[in-house]
């Protein structure tokens, strides 16, 4: 490695490099492993510096008032989908850390569930939306629960990229709603998620899949482009 | 090799990535665990970056809510889950640091700020004798001489920039330059 990466690392690591120049390692770090290596190292080198810090006293409400932030967010940070995904992830390329990921299943299961038994014994859908690509072919069905749960039922075998995934998405049929994450799908398969809380599905309610990077969109909003998409219909 | 030292052993035990997962899974009891684990020191660090204790107060602050949010990004694996959450709190102080310096350019009110200089010169000393003397960082720092160990420290614990570690050193700016990026990588060799 050239010594004028480890450089980078180091000056950025100190704080040495100003805002843009900072960004702009943050932006390369995620296609030089190399750069992203030296960066970490350099990190974990000056760390004690911070570890070794005497604590200070925080404000009685410092943590009320950051749970009163957290909920700002609430509207575009689908966490829990995308944590389940981060967790797969993490499953995947680090074995060493199933522990993690079995306390990060803990969590996430109580909110998402994924399960042909489960799904089963569930009783009929509310509202069925067969969601279609651009010519019309159907390529997955949606059924829609009055709990916020769906169950998302691939009819077609789409290639999802590497480094990509597939996130669903639904619209609640109420003035100026924008579309809501519903959760991640790794790979075609049938599976059930639970999003956040949103008004009951109805009728024409719209539901569509696309392809976004990896740990779901970055703006909260479907970005990539669409699989398929179609409207609830009363399940009879 | 410091990477390849356990996470978290010193604040109790605690699982740092675990909970950092447990955040990207939505579960806010493991931000609070964090939270009542590291926002007294995060603190500590905030504060002597930006030596305000309302601004450092901020700082945690949107630390957590940025931890909160990004959490999906940490990598197990990928360094520390500490260096990742540490991280976090010093890019947001460091930025916070450059903004009041844009906005207020030396508020001539700021009748502390000289005094307060002394003693971040001074702490910047004392930060050598706090490191665990059984640990590489605390024999590589050592090794360098003092007026540049003084610049690398200025920097990291303080978020000065080149010039103004200059300015402290009463050093040109080539000079301080130079020094850094020597110092920078006797270190890097050093603690190999």
């Amino acid at each position: 490695m050239s010594a004028s990466l480890h450089e980078l690392a180091d000056e950025y690591v100190i704080g040495l490099l100003d805002e843009a120049e900072s960004r702009d390692v943050e932006r390369r770090m995620r296609d030089e492993p190399e750069l992203e290596a030296a960066v970490l190292a350099a990190r974990e080198r000056f760390l004690e510096i911070d570890l070794t810090e005497k604590p200070a006293g925080l404000s009685d409400s410092a943590w009320t008032q950051i749970v009163d932030r957290l909920g700002e967010s609430a509207g575009d940070d689908t966490v829990v989908p995308i944590g389940q995904a981060r967790a797969k992830r993490a499953a995947s390329g680090v074995p060493a850390y199933w522990k993690h990921v079995a306390q990060a299943g803990m969590a996430a299961c109580l909110l998402l569930v994924v399960g042909l038994g489960w799904i089963a014994s569930r009783p009929a859908p509310q509202f069925v939306a067969v969601l279609l690509d651009s010519g019309g072919e159907p390529q997955a069905v949606i059924e829609a629960y009055a709990d916020d749960h769906v169950v998302v039922l691939p009819l077609e075998n789409f290639a999802v990229p590497e480094g990509r995934t597939l996130q669903v998405w639904t619209k609640p049929n109420t003035p100026d709603a924008q579309p809501v994450s519903l959760g991640l799908m790794e790979q075609i398969r049938r599976l059930s998620l639970t999003g956040p809380d949103l008004p009951p599905p109805s009728q024409g309610q719209l539901y569509e899949i696309t392809i976004e990077q990896e740990g779901g969109s970055p703006t909260g909003l479907p970005t990539g482009p669409i699989v398929g998409k179609g409207f609830a219909k009363t399940a009879i | 090799m410091s990477t390849h030292k356990s996470d978290g052993n010193a604040a109790g035990g605690i699982d740092h990535g675990g909970l950092l997962i447990r955040c990207a899974a939505g579960d806010r009891t493991a931000l609070q665990s964090l939270f009542e684990a590291e926002a007294p020191r995060m603190k500590a660090v905030a504060l002597r970056m930006l030596r305000r204790e309302e601004a450092a107060e901020e700082a945690v602050q949107d630390a957590f809510i940025r931890i909160w949010r990004k959490a999906h990004q940490y990598e197990p694996g990928r360094g520390t889950a500490l260096g990742w959450i540490y991280t976090v709190q010093r890019s947001i102080a460091l930025n916070m640091l450059r903004s009041e310096k844009r906005e207020i350019s030396q508020a001539p009110e700021d009748i502390d700020a000289a005094r307060e200089l002394e003693s971040e010169m001074q702490s910047a000393d004392d930060i050598l004798g706090r490191l665990d003397e059984s640990k590489r960082l605390r024999f590589c720092l050592g090794q360098l001489e003092p007026a540049r160990r003084k610049a690398v420290l200025l920097a990291y614990a303080y978020g000065l920039s080149h010039g103004e570690i200059a300015g402290r050193l009463a050093s040109p700016l080539g000079t301080i330059k130079a020094w850094l990026r020597r110092s920078l990588s006797v270190l890097r060799e050093c603690m190999q």
